[in-house]
């Protein structure tokens, strides 16, 4: 006869046994859970990268300023959406801005782009906006590489988060992963504050490349002193400056951090003059240089674009004429606010001006995994960014459009890493 | 030799605890499936058996078909395939967000399907579009490819996959496509599907094999204690004996 403790023992255990099997039913109903009334992923093509076009790219998703920012008292236009050709179905595009409304470059935060997607450091700069591209497309994490601008403070697949990046400039780093597609014409303009005296209304390239190599990060010009002022590192007018004047970024950065102007928030006219060392505020012959894009200098006194320059222009922040070698330019622009146009003189020059680009992964533009609305977007002559509408908008928002010399506006010939 | 009563109850609390422990893992973290069946339908998710080249299509899967992890947290993204009968859709990378090996679903307009979204938290498919196989098989010029049968014929397993942030298959589910060359065909193929799963291969979900070999163990562990008892009741009949 069996001891009856065996019996109760084999009881308790059937019953585990009996628990531990609905409970493995239980998590199959778990696991699979209840429906969820997410809704479909959004279509439309997400772009990241550029501060210098993000205005424009705002007009070419079909307002800007974009309805609906808080604090803003900026009339917003409306423009007609850019959208790929009837037969790739009408793909419209979602761009998200370097520099968001009320921030800064320096602490962008994070966005999600697409429903059910992850939280990503904002790219907030062209460079940025190119890494994300190609980590997206190589199926890397991506990171904002500088921590302080990181909001995740870790690095976050973006698979399938980003289509393509708005970039203020060509390739850096050679490959073939990405391809850059140009569509207009920026040009680097050197913004000044001189307290209103006129004397550094003009300045040549030769005075540029002295003032950004020296130690002390200032120059004498006049009876004034001109002090070095910097964009943020990955920057368009920050690196579009140091090709303009063949001088590295080592050079101008430790010219600018010696001037005690360095890391400015780019294309703010208004960051700039809020960010001038109290040396040039307080005394009337100290003076400041910092680059920016002219169409988005442009842009924003004709009030197309987020102003983020009204205060500076009030108080004399203006462009100034350059001299490119022994080749007078003149200001970037020609009229006045809020009828500012680009001066193709300026612009066409091969130091100063420089093209805009889209950059798309290189696998998506051909194969089978060839996206046909991105082609029709922005590939060819006949995409729809070279339209002769999606022109006239860049024009507004002070950019030219190609001349041949120039580029072949939705060229693919050019493809890089970074 | 007598066991020590307190290592018999360590074995038995271990074999308890592994089996609930088996029992219990689903429940925390997302069910993975493997062969699971997919489903074409039309547009109105009406099973479809088949179709031409510019006919309209959809893809079904189980109701509350999920990933094992959700983009939003886990990084885990939905893709589609289509890779040669016979080929296991696990030894597919996504690496670049794109098949290593193959092909996929396409749009009216000849994108591939893939690098889509989850919901959050559930890790669900959701918004699977309408696909035709025409655009891009022309377009690309993949009907011989495709007709890999000396260009009369080719069957293809193609589904639904889920791939972790290494690009890596979690989850899929498969449905058995034959592309037929026709000659009346615009773009010169038609095709037929049979859903599930491919050749041999049984769908089984980790849910239902965790409970399972849970069960087998503590089958086994009750059968191997009877077994002792039994002895041990017989020896000591045989050890009392006069």
């Amino acid at each position: 006869m069996k001891p009856r403790t065996n019996h109760r023992k084999i009881r308790l255990l059937m019953v585990l046994a009996v628990a531990s099997a609905l409970g493995g039913g239980t998590s199959l109903v778990v696991a699979t859970g209840a429906a969820q009334a997410d809704p479909p992923s959004t279509t439309g093509l997400v772009a990241v990268g550029a501060d210098v076009t993000q205005d424009l790219f705002d007009a070419y998703t079909g307002a800007s300023p974009p309805p609906g920012l808080s604090g803003n008292t900026q009339a917003t236009t409306f423009y007609t959406p850019l959208h790929s050709s009837d037969a790739t179905d009408d793909f419209t595009i979602q761009s998200f801005d370097a520099s968001p409304f009320g921030g800064t470059t320096t602490a962008p935060g994070c966005i999600t782009t697409k429903t059910g997607g992850p939280s990503f450091d904002r790219p907030n700069s062209t460079t940025n906006g190119i890494a994300a591209l190609y980590d997206e497309t190589v199926g890397t994490a991506w990171v904002n590489p500088t921590p302080s601008q990181s909001c995740t403070g870790t690095a976050v697949s973006v698979t399938g988060q980003i289509d393509f990046a708005r970039a203020a400039r060509g390739v850096k780093t050679t490959g073939t992963t990405l391809t850059f597609i140009p569509y207009a014409r920026d040009a680097l303009g050197i913004l000044r504050y001189d307290h209103g005296d006129g004397v550094i209304d003009s300045l040549t390239s030769a005075q540029l490349t002295t003032l950004y190599t020296s130690t002390n990060g200032k120059l004498t010009v006049g009876a004034d002193t001109v002090y070095a002022c910097l964009t943020i590192s990955g920057s368009t007018p920050r690196s579009n400056l140091e090709s303009a004047l063949g001088i590295t970024d080592a050079q101008a950065s430790a010219a600018a951090t010696a001037a005690g102007c360095n890391n400015i928030t780019q294309n703010s006219g208004n960051a700039f003059y809020s960010g001038l060392p109290s040396a040039v505020t307080s005394v009337n012959t100290n003076d400041a240089v910092i680059p920016i894009s002219s169409g988005s200098w442009e842009s924003q006194a004709n009030l197309v674009a987020v102003d983020r320059s009204a205060t500076a222009r009030t108080n004399g922040v203006d462009l100034a004429a350059i001299t490119d070698g022994s080749t007078p330019l003149g200001q970037p622009y020609t009229g006045t606010a809020p009828n500012e146009v680009p001066n193709t003189t300026y612009y066409s020059d091969t130091a100063f001006g420089y093209n805009l680009f889209t950059v798309v992964p290189s696998n998506k533009i051909s194969g089978f995994t060839q996206n046909l609305a991105l082609e029709s977007l922005f590939v060819g002559s006949g995409s729809a960014l070279c339209s002769s509408t999606a022109q006239t908008t860049a024009h507004t928002f002070g950019f030219d459009s190609l001349t041949v010399a120039e580029g072949t506006c939705g060229s693919t010939s050019a493809t890089g890493n970074g | 030799m007598k066991m020590p009563m307190f290592r018999k109850v360590a074995v038995r609390a271990a074999m308890t605890g592994g089996v609930v422990a088996l029992c219990a893992a689903p429940a925390t973290a997302y069910a993975s499936t493997l062969n699971g069946t997919a489903t074409i339908t039309d547009p109105a998710l009406n099973p479809l058996s088949s179709g031409g080249s510019g006919t309209s299509f959809s893809v079904a899967l189980p109701a509350q078909a999920a990933c094992t992890g959700d983009t939003a947290s886990d990084g885990y993204h939905v893709f589609s395939y289509l890779v040669p009968q016979g080929t296991s859709p696990t030894t597919i990378s996504f690496n670049t967000g794109f098949p290593s090996t193959g092909y996929g679903f396409f749009s009216s307009i000849g994108t591939y399907y893939g690098s889509a979204n989850t919901a959050s938290t559930t890790g669900q498919i959701i918004g699977i579009p309408d696909f035709e196989w025409g655009p891009a098989i022309h377009g690309d010029g993949l009907t011989s490819a495709l007709l890999y049968n000396g260009g009369t014929s080719g069957v293809w397993e193609a589904g639904i996959a889920c791939a972790n942030s290494s690009g890596v298959v979690t989850d899929y589910w498969n449905t058995e496509i034959t592309f037929t060359s026709s000659n009346t065909d615009p773009d010169g193929f038609v095709w037929a599907d049979v859903p599930g799963l491919p050749t041999d291969t049984p769908e089984v979900a980790t849910t239902v094999v965790l409970p399972l070999v849970g069960v087998g163990i503590l089958g086994s562990g009750l059968w191997f204690s009877r077994r002792r008892s039994t002895r041990k009741a017989a020896l000591a009949v045989k050890t009392s004996g006069p």
